[in-house]
């Protein structure tokens, strides 16, 4: 079974690598797409199953590519241009700074949630080609996640395809055996 | 034998143990089991609140996606007991009042059942608002609807008017209203005097399974099941365990959970010189919970406010002794037998009133403690027979019987009979 579990709002991390891993051992493939890395550090996925950011497959995006070089690479460049010499040091830690404190901002605070609203539902050809194949079941993890996985459903209506399931999390998919929710997939409660 | 065909029961509740939150609501759980005899069919209705803050559009671009979603997404599960689990989150935005979140959650629920009403007769829900509100709202014109409140925080719902204004409402049209303890009821009772002889008891179930095989012999691992933060008092537990394990360096203490003060107690066992002899277990489901108390020699529950306290019954019915603070609930649930079962301390901000209390018990242990007495006695409060047994009077009372639903004290919890 190819399962997709959308974690983009990375709060239900515990539940999206214990759920991934019982897909795993469950013989199936498990795709986890998140935002970005960060959040998830102190998160151990097996290794079998396949953990994406959204955020990679973004960049190639213009609007993204635009962000990323006026926020970024530009600002990058002009504190090179400007630190030569005596004031190597002193502009490497204002350009670090100017990340730290405005350009991650700017880029979390602005940035994302602009084009994100956007492309919640309209986001599946990056996710699309990203992730070739389709999926029997779409797991959504979060509130941010569900635009995404509406898009995703849209997609497979429009190009007929069949519908993948989907549930809020594997353990009431449907696919348990009979018994307790949790316990039918392996975790005693 | 089976139960009559009419005797179906929802339980609508915003607590229930998930992979994410493992301890999350056993105490629901718990009670779906302990009344698994007086029900025929029952449905467990598991609305959880997602909270997540995000902005406007973002908001408004979940809420599109979210009930064609919720339509597509919904089946049953099976929970304990062979009762039926139909999971329902809801995205609520953060920063709403209590009321509104009910409001959602009640909203959520109409959508996940295509606008037609639970189909039970009986419908209990947990916690006031986000449960109770939410059962009143979907129950059927005809449906007897329970509420029991078990919150800690019910003082800021009460704090916000629409919240209150709510609860009032809950508390007139529920056809039983029950608080889990004192510490629940006397917060209800002060708000809404007007309804204080509508207010109930109803105690949470606890499993007396069989207890530990070799009885304590002395009181050397310490150990604390529940979250790390302010109000349980785990800051204050460190330093006593530390003071007291300055005595006798055989003490270890384990601590079973998670929270936002798990790195700040780590870092202050190494301050305090005891960070070998600290065990940080992190979140654990309640099986391994019940192995880890029966593996330990102590309980300690140092909490600053508790409206029931499970983990203390809990560990007597596993035969572990208990140190636990005055902090509402363990009061109640050890009234009689506080000494049989361990001790009680007061809820100071003074390491020095657990290190004491430890003193105390561990100069009388074993002989002026008395833990199959006091199993016996709670599993009389709280064992899963004494529970199901108030549950179902409440929700089939004999013909005749008018009283146990209009008058609250026939579910009056053990110490309080």
């Amino acid at each position: 079974m190819q399962v997709l579990f959308l974690a983009l709002g990375a709060s239900r991390t515990r539940t999206a690598a214990e759920e991934s891993a019982q897909v795993v051992a469950d013989g199936g493939q498990a795709v986890v797409l998140i935002d970005q890395r960060k959040p998830w550090q102190r998160v151990t996925f097996d290794p079998a199953v396949r953990v994406v950011e959204l955020s990679r497959l973004e960049s190639g995006r213009l609007p993204v590519r635009i962000e990323q070089l006026l926020l970024y690479r530009a600002p990058r460049r002009l504190f090179r241009v400007v630190g030569r010499g005596g004031l190597r040091d002193r502009m490497g830690r204002l350009s670090g700074a100017y990340e730290a404190r405005f350009a991650d901002r700017v880029h979390r605070r602005l940035a994302v949630p602009l084009y994100r609203s956007g492309w919640g539902e309209g986001s599946h050809p990056v996710i699309r080609q990203g992730l070739p194949g389709t999926f029997d079941l779409i797991v959504v993890l979060d509130p941010i996640s569900m635009p995404y996985a509406a898009g995703l459903l849209a997609d497979y209506e429009a190009r007929g395809i069949a519908l993948p399931r989907v549930a809020f999390g594997l353990d009431y998919a449907g696919t348990a055996a009979p018994g307790d929710a949790q316990g039918a997939l392996g975790v005693g409660t | 034998m089976a139960a009559p065909d009419d005797r179906d029961v929802a339980v609508v509740t915003p607590w229930y143990p998930t992979r994410q939150v493992p301890f999350g609501g056993a105490f629901v759980q718990a009670m779906v089991e302990a009344t698994s005899s007086a029900w025929r069919r029952a449905t467990v209705y598991h609305v959880d609140r997602w909270s997540a803050g995000v902005s406007a559009p973002q908001h408004e671009a979940i809420m599109r996606a979210y009930p064609g979603l919720l339509t597509r997404a919904l089946g049953e599960s099976r929970t304990v007991a062979g009762a039926a689990l139909r999971y329902v989150p809801v995205p609520v935005c953060s920063g709403v009042s209590y009321a509104e979140a009910a409001r959602q959650q009640a909203e959520a629920l109409r959508t996940a059942l295509g606008g037609t009403p639970i189909d039970a007769p009986v419908v209990h829900a947990h916690v006031g608002l986000s449960g109770g509100w939410t059962a009143l709202e979907n129950a059927r014109p005809d449906a007897r609807v329970f509420v029991t409140e078990h919150a800690t925080f019910l003082p800021s719902v009460l704090a916000q008017p629409d919240s209150r204004a709510m609860y009032d409402e809950v508390i007139s049209r529920a056809t039983g209203f029950f608080a889990v303890g004192e510490a629940v009821r006397s917060v209800l009772a002060e708000a809404f005097p007007h309804h204080a002889g509508r207010i109930g008891f109803m105690p949470n179930a606890i499993s007396f399974g069989a207890p530990r095989e070799q009885p304590v012999t002395a009181l050397r691992r310490w150990l604390y099941v529940g979250s790390l933060n302010e109000r349980k008092g785990v800051g204050l537990l460190l330093e006593a365990f530390a003071r007291c394990r300055a005595e006798d360096q055989s003490l270890s203490l384990t601590f079973v959970g998670e929270g936002r003060l798990h790195a700040s107690l780590a870092t202050r066992a190494a301050q305090l010189g005891v960070a070998d002899s600290v065990t940080f277990v992190g979140s654990v489901l309640p099986d391994r919970a019940l192995r880890l108390i029966r593996e330990h020699d102590l309980l300690i529950h140092p909490s600053r406010l508790e409206t029931f306290g499970m983990t203390i019954v809990e560990a007597v019915a596993a035969g572990t002794p208990v140190l636990a603070t005055r902090c509402g609930g363990p009061e109640e649930t050890l009234a009689g037998i506080e000494d049989a079962a361990g001790g009680l301390i007061d809820v100071t901000d003074d390491p020095d009133t657990i290190a004491a209390g430890y003193r105390r018990l561990r100069d009388r242990f074993p002989h002026q403690v008395d833990l199959s007495y006091a199993r016996s006695v709670l599993e009389e409060r709280y064992g899963y027979d004494a529970v199901g047994r108030a549950h179902a009077r409440a929700w089939f009372p004999p013909p005749g019987d008018v009283a146990s639903t209009t008058q609250p004290s026939f579910a009056v919890a053990g110490p309080l009979e």
